[in-house]
């Protein structure tokens, strides 16, 4: 059993000088010779999947191997924005499924993740954006996903530092409102789960990486894996490796549909609150919000080139910082504190794949692009449902592996890429 | 306080500037952190999250202290700006940040009394209820408003941001001795060098001496150097593309320049930090670094303080105390952790008392500090303050060693290496062409050794690792204690270096720390990653001149001034500038765009169609790389005809549509949409260089030369004929080009329709079309924006790539069947085509939709079978009045549409829940196509 | 010291495939990325089967040349002074030490892709698509401005 969190403890353990606190998660030195599930990849949707496979399906003993710290790939790198205003109905079923798993998190975990829905702005620029953002509105009105439809003043009025003026070069000419959109603690969701998991038995081995996937030389299927730590049996085995899932699944036989490219971000120095909630602008390309430390969160779209270095070039700063003061322009003499990247995997119609694959016992949850950590409570508990089934998840169906081949894709991004 | 002489300053030239109201004045060459000290000023800041008392820490631009909001005037308010780095200017107006109501009463410190409820990582741990909504409603405002530093500005900057592209053969970063030596070096061989520093004055440590710096003047006699001080090299990008930022604060508003320099070789003479000491409370101001005290000493004759305490675990101590000596302050006595110091002696010599194996159990004062409690260390390390004995000081000098400087050297994805006999991490292997050269490479020798520091200091209460986000010894051990034992993990749990110094301050202290507290070596406990910028650069500097006007080219076509004249209303298309209607004087949009449209069907209307792509392909094999690309029959396309071109993606989805015309067996004229012009372009050089090497057919844009009137309406040829020469007009059937003069004007003539009515798209070069298009206005032709375009086009169900299109819809799904030529082995597409989906006959199909109450669809509407239904079968791709047809019309995409021609479907609406619209072919006015071959 | 003016206009003609017909203009084939001259007539090799000619008068082409005119599509400016390297590389990405007179290229100034030729010693030509020529100008003139100041 994890210690409660509450401000009574808080308060107790601070009359004696905190020596009561245990570690947040166990992390066993080496795993066990075998498991009957092994998540692969201890960031957010790995471990969240632990969870879920712990608490609602119970399958026997779990582990999650990490190669590095849990967290440490795009977990802990994001933006941290929440959203489920996607096009698509078999979209806004993950991701509002995941909104609705946030909004009860921090008490089901007893860990604050700081889950804040203070409502994301998406502006629009042009006719086509217009178009394009009331079809969402549409669409998610029907699909019981709230969304709004707000003239430039109201969009001023929802965020003050915006400037609606038409003398700038994209003037907004309004926006669509997602209110129970919002941001949260992105190191804390990681640790959060982590502690939930660990209570409940999970083994979360870090600094392990995997090196090979042992399958059944008959069947097919998987058996363990090779790591760094020695080999690990397992009856079946979730890889969830983000930008690098190209790179994991390759050993077991497979090629997936995936390109990795760098996603930069960055952040200001900190301020007191002047940004009070999420904007984002797919013409100008930028999007913001403020973390509850004070600095502006800042993030844009990919480098142009694939790469797995988490490292990106100057040139996205700058015009992300262009987009960014034209139209909040009382920005322009702060300053950048720091930027860093993560790898995202992309997949052709820049959807999630999760379920099975070809290998009997191997399941995969990748390829969230820019946008996986919107998803992390949602995407754990489908692909956990699906683990323990050993079929999808009703949410998760439609992102299947073998889509690219029937042409049952679901592309978000088309809309908003072409233009006329 | 001020010395009577010495100093790299000017005394003659005083400045008065003013903190937190009150006025004072300092001299050219001062600081605003050493006129502030000058002046007597010590209490700075407040910290954090327990809104401590903060005096300066440093000299440089390590400091996380000392921060103030500077106001340069409307526009011109900086947070979070460190004192140490601000020139002082006559007039300058500065202020204390996060304190209310001020520096020196601020209520929020009362959070200190709270401090047990408070440690690292408190929030995590409460803030759980009560309710779910209890953390965004009640508790993260409170939190939101304690946290941030600063103020962001409230008014638009007016200063201008310049860039700069350059090259060299050695960049050198660092103009200290061995930056200097490195760049004498390097231009002595011949070489293009800069050479940066972020000082205004260059010369590193060797300012601390009076006098010119050696080496300086050659550098700046030699017309192949570039010197640049006040400049910082913040980022370290792949191959050597390093970015600098240049502060100039010109008078004339030209406030930063961005340097971007590609540099055969980077040479990296950054130095070294000095590091701090872990003790209780040895965050009050007046505890500063040794080096930084001499420092102020040396380059601003600004004593410190007048009584000094050292506590060394560096000789380098030993040489700051000896300077503060002869400045004339009093060295009360040197605290040294090492049992055997080698400067001991010397010190001794010179009346100071030196105590080895001491240390500091904690000082004493209020907002400044006015002693310490002086203590011999036990074996572990930790000061036995029961043995403790009280020494007046007002200034507290540590001397804790130093950490090599190489955060660029790690953004260049150099290695560091732990050197045990340093006790410092060294530069190791890296994959640029960069080498490190002085204190940066090799440390300043070794002193008391930093874990044996951090194990001393585990148990003292508010020791301060980082003293801008309040992060003591005690955050880091229960952070290892709560099981964070990655320093990336120690980093985030803590915040500990997440602070604007990024933990150039306590970084080493930090890990020391997390190893000690979890008994590991300061190796085995790793480093956490230096991520750019170096120091923090403004959002300003990094959008330099792209602002406003020049934010993103602003594209017109060659009639725009023509409409502004007119007073046309315009709408942005990608770049470019369109006219949506023409409004005559006191006409509303609406009704101008009715206007327009009836007069295309009744007579004949006038189109800038010059912003849509074109691209001329010639050579012997252009037929056959148009063939393998558009789904179009090509080959059979004869010379003097167009067709409508379809261009898919791999997947099968349309990707682009345009006319396709063929001038010659080996020439083509192909238009593509506006906004997919450079796109198309691309991708079809992309086949035709990697797919198709072979072919011998070249691609060249002939956008922007012809300038594209359309003329449609049923008058459009009677209009058009007299103003054409060399081309039998009324011969020339739909879909054909020919050569020939109109108005005088060379052109490209083709008989083309997208509104139903016959129609010409005339090409003339684009400088031209001015002239032709007032001759087709004068003959009579009303001109129409893209708006009437958009409803005429409708009218007869043409498709608009983007709006009935998004992406995931085939020529199938649009009836465009007839497009794609029959036989054909391959095309871009072809075989996705073929995939399952692809084929079935639910997939969404393009209809008409029209509303039975008279009101105009909302485009983006989803479409339901009933009222009640929660799926949606599809949506309302546009919608539109029809001036022609006297009521609203609108296109979608509906599952097996074709097949329900007839049936009744609910339309979403967002002003009421539902809207009936009756299924109709795509297609409102005249559907046999009639009026375009008359 | 550097001025800026535009461009008078010119013929402009993209000539793909085959060289030879710049032979019947009396222009020698220049190797790539460098420009040559036959009187008043230019020829600027930019690519391994593209060669751009530029002349103040519309040149005779032979039958069957692949040729393609762009004069209309093309505007810009000409960069004239010691100090032009200097404006250019307030956009330009170049080493331009490395640019002699009769050097051309496609390059970028900003956000607008140039053709960038050195007609001369202080003698340049920037030109660019007819409707980003605006910005360039513009983009140009404000940091010639500072540069100046």
């Amino acid at each position: 059993m994890a210690q409660r969190f509450s401000f009574l403890t808080l308060a107790r353990e601070a009359l004696r000088g905190h020596a009561g606190w245990h570690p947040h998660w166990r992390s066993p030195e080496r795993p066990q010779p075998a498991y009957d599930v092994v998540i692969l990849g201890g960031g957010g949707h790995g471990l969240a999947t632990a969870y879920y496979l712990a608490k609602e399906h119970k399958p026997g003993r779990i582990a999650v191997l990490e190669k590095g710290w849990i967290g440490g790939g795009n977990t802990g790198r994001n933006t941290t924005i929440i959203r489920s205003n996607y096009l698509f109905p078999e979209s806004a079923a993950l991701y509002d499924h995941a909104v609705q798993l946030w909004e009860g998190l921090s008490a089901e975990l007893n860990y604050n993740v700081m889950f804040s829905p203070r409502g994301v702005l998406m502006l629009a620029h042009s006719e086509h954006d217009v178009q394009s953002f009331k079809r969402h509105v549409h669409a998610n009105r029907l699909a019981g996903v709230d969304n709004e439809w707000l003239t430039p003043a109201e969009c001023k009025e929802f965020c003050p530092p915006l400037d609606i003026g038409a003398h700038i070069r994209y003037p907004v000419l309004g926006g669509a409102l997602q209110r129970r959109g919002g941001i949260a603690r992105h190191d804390a969701v990681a640790w959060g789960y982590a502690r939930a998991a660990s209570a409940l038995g999970v083994d979360i081995i870090e600094n392990c990486e995997v090196t090979g996937i042992a399958r059944d030389p008959r069947s097919g299927a998987v058996t363990g894996v090779e790591t760094s730590k020695g080999h690990v049996g397992c009856g079946k085995l979730g890889v969830v490796a983000a930008g690098s899932t190209s790179l994991v699944m390759v050993m077991a036989g497979l090629r997936m549909p995936l390109e990795s490219f760098p996603l930069q971000a960055l952040v200001s120095e900190p301020v007191k609150p002047v940004f009070p909630c999420v904007a984002m602008s797919n013409t100008i390309h930028a999007y913001i919000s403020q973390s509850d430390k004070g600095e502006l969160v800042i993030g844009a779209g990919t480098d142009q080139y694939t790469s797995y270095s988490q490292a990106g070039n100057v040139q996205i700063l700058e015009h992300t910082l262009e987009a960014i003061c034209e139209i909040f322009p009382i920005f322009r003499r702060m300053r950048m504190l720091r930027a860093w990247g993560g790898i995202v995997d992309v997949t052709p119609d820049r959807s999630p794949i999760i379920g099975r694959t070809p290998v009997p016992g191997l399941y995969v949850n990748c390829g969230w692009g820019t946008g996986g950590f919107k998803a992390t409570p949602g995407s754990g508990h489908v692909f956990a449902a699906t683990i323990a089934r050993g079929e999808p998840h009703p949410i998760a169906a439609p992102f299947s592996l073998d889509r690219f081949v029937t042409g049952r894709v679901i592309d978000e991004a088309a809309a908003a890429a072409v233009m006329h | 306080m001020r010395l009577p002489s010495g100093g790299r300053i000017d005394r003659g030239k005083p400045l008065r500037f003013t903190f937190d109201g009150r006025a004072y004045s300092g001299v050219a060459g001062d600081t605003l952190a050493s006129a502030l000290l000058a002046n007597g000023v010590h209490l700075l800041g407040r910290s954090f999250k327990y809104h401590r008392p903060r005096g300066l820490l440093s000299a440089g631009a390590e400091e996380p202290n000392a921060l103030v909001e500077l106001d340069c005037g409307p526009g011109r308010r900086e947070p979070n700006t460190r004192a140490t780095m601000v020139p002082l200017v006559e007039g300058l107006t500065a202020r204390s940040q996060n304190r209310f109501p001020s520096l020196r009463l601020d209520l929020a410190a009362a959070a200190s009394l709270f401090g047990p409820l408070l440690p690292a990582g408190f929030y995590y741990k409460t803030f759980l209820g009560p309710g779910r909504e209890a953390w965004h409603r009640r508790w993260e405002p409170l939190i939101r408003r304690m946290a941030g530093l600063g103020r962001a500005p409230e008014a638009p900057d007016p200063d201008r941001y310049a860039h700069r592209y350059a090259h060299c053969e050695t960049l050198v970063i660092g103009a200290g001795r061995a930056g200097i030596a490195a760049a004498l070096a390097a231009a002595e061989a011949g070489d293009r060098v800069i050479l940066c520093d972020e000082q205004p004055e260059l010369g590193g440590r060797r300012l601390l001496s009076a006098g010119e710096v050696p080496g300086l003047a050659a550098l700046r006699a030699n017309p192949r150097v570039t010197l640049l001080p006040r400049t910082t090299a913040f980022h370290y990008g792949l191959q050597n593309f390093v970015s600098l930022a240049e502060i100039l604060d010109r008078p004339d508003g030209l406030r930063e320049r961005l340097w971007q320099v590609r540099a055969v070789r980077v040479v990296l003479a950054t130095g070294a930090l000095e590091r701090p000491l872990p003790f209780r409370d040895n965050d009050r101001p007046g505890v500063m670094l040794a080096d930084a005290a001499r420092a102020y000493a040396a380059r601003w004759a600004v004593l410190p303080g007048r009584q000094a305490v050292l506590l060394a675990a560096h000789d380098s101590g030993y040489e700051a105390a000896f300077a503060l000596q002869e400045a004339g302050a009093r060295i009360a006595a040197i605290l040294d952790l090492r049992a055997a110091p080698p400067l001991a002696d010397t010190a001794r010599a010179r009346g100071i008392e030196v105590r080895a194996a001491h240390g500091i159990a904690a000082t004493r004062g209020g907002v400044r500090v006015s002693g310490v409690l002086a203590a011999p260390l036990r074996p572990d390390g930790s000061p036995d303050a029961a043995r403790a004995t009280p020494i007046s000081c007002d200034l507290v000098l540590m001397a804790g060693g130093w950490t090599p400087n190489l955060a660029l050297f790690s953004q260049a994805r150099g290695k560091l290496r732990w050197d045990a006999a340093a006790d410092a991490f060294l530069p190791g292997e890296v994959a640029e062409a960069l080498t490190c050269t002085g204190a940066c490479a090799t440390g300043r020798g070794p002193g008391h050794p930093v874990a044996a520091i951090a194990a001393g200091a585990l148990t003292a209460r508010h020791a301060f690792v980082d003293p801008q986000n309040d992060v003591t010894t005690r955050d880091i051990a229960l952070a290892v204690q709560e099981g964070f034992r990655a320093i990336e993990h120690v980093k985030r749990y803590t915040t500990t270096g997440m602070a604007t110094d990024q933990g150039k301050v306590g970084g080493m202290l930090g890990l020391a720390t997390a190893a000690a507290a979890s008994g590991r070596t300061v190796p085995e406990t790793g480093h956490t990653t230096f991520r750019p910028p170096y120091t923090p650069v403004s959002f300003g500097t990094l959008a330099g001149r792209h602002r406003g006007p020049l934010f993103d080219p602003i594209r017109t076509p060659p009639s725009h001034e023509w409409a502004e004249a007119r007073g046309a209303v315009f709408e942005p298309v990608g770049q470019w500038q369109r006219a949506r209607a023409y409004p005559q004087a006191g006409e509303a949009l609406r009704e101008a765009v009715a206007r327009e449209c009836l007069a295309v069907r009744q007579q004949a209307g006038l189109l800038d169609a010059s912003t849509l792509g074109k691209i001329e392909i010639t050579g012997p094999d252009a037929a056959e790389l148009l063939e393998r690309c558009y789904v179009n029959a090509v080959h059979s396309l004869r010379p003097g005809r167009c067709r409508y071109a379809l261009l898919l993606r791999e997947d099968g989805f349309l990707f682009d549509d345009g006319v396709l015309a063929r001038l010659a067996e080996d020439r083509f004229h192909l238009t593509t949409t506006t906004g997919g012009a450079a796109h198309v372009l691309h991708l079809l050089e992309d086949y035709a260089q990697t797919e198709f090497p072979e072919l011998r057919a070249w691609l060249t844009s002939t956008t922007e030369h012809w300038g594209v009137a359309a003329l449609q309406g049923p008058a459009a040829r009677e209009m058009l004929a007299p103003l054409v020469r060399g081309c039998d007009l009324a011969a020339l059937p739909h879909m054909a080009v020919t050569e020939a003069e109109v108005a005088g004007i060379p052109a490209r003539l083709f008989r083309v329709s997208f509104t139903g009515e016959p129609g010409y798209e005339i090409n003339v070069p684009s400088d031209r079309l001015p002239a032709l298009w007032e001759a087709l206005i004068d003959a009579g032709a009303t001109p129409y924006g893209t708006d009437a375009m958009h409803v005429l086009r409708a009218e007869k169900g043409y498709v608009i790539v983007g709006q009935e299109t998004d992406g995931t819809v085939t020529p199938l799904d649009l009836g465009l069947g007839w497009a794609i030529g029959k036989g054909k082995r391959d095309f871009i597409g072809k075989r996705s085509l073929a995939r399952a989906e692809m084929q079935r006959p639910d997939r969404r199909q393009l209809v008409g939709l029209a509303p039975l109450d008279g009101r105009l669809p909302e485009e983006g509407a989803q479409l339901l079978a009933t009222s009640g239904a929660r799926v949606a079968e599809g949506h309302v791709t546009s919608a539109y009045a029809s001036a022609a047809l006297g009521k609203p019309i609108a296109l979608g995409l509906l599952a097996g549409g074709r097949a329900r021609h007839g049936e009744t479907v609910q339309a979403t609406r967002l002003d009421c829940p539902r809207q009936p619209l009756l299924v109709v072919p795509p297609v409102f006015w005249d559907p046999e196509g009639k009026r375009l071959h008359g | 010291m550097v001025e800026i003016v535009p461009l008078p206009p010119l013929r402009r003609y993209v000539l793909r495939g085959d060289p030879a017909p710049l032979g019947a203009l009396g222009l020698k084939v220049p190797p790539l990325l460098q420009a040559a001259a036959a009187g008043a007539v230019h020829v600027l090799a930019l690519g391994p089967d593209e060669w751009w000619v530029m002349a103040e008068a519309p040149p005779a082409w032979p039958g069957g040349a692949w040729v393609t005119e762009v004069s209309a599509g093309r505007a810009g400016v000409s960069l004239a002074g010691p100090d032009a390297p200097l404006l250019l590389a307030e956009g330009c990405p170049l080493d331009l030490t490395h640019f002699p007179a009769g050097a051309c290229t496609r390059t970028l100034f900003g956000k607008v892709e140039i053709l960038l030729w050195r007609r001369g010693e202080a003698l340049w030509h920037v030109e660019t698509a007819r409707s980003f020529a605006p910005h360039l100008a513009a983009h140009l003139a404000e940091a010639r401005a500072d540069l100046l100041a």
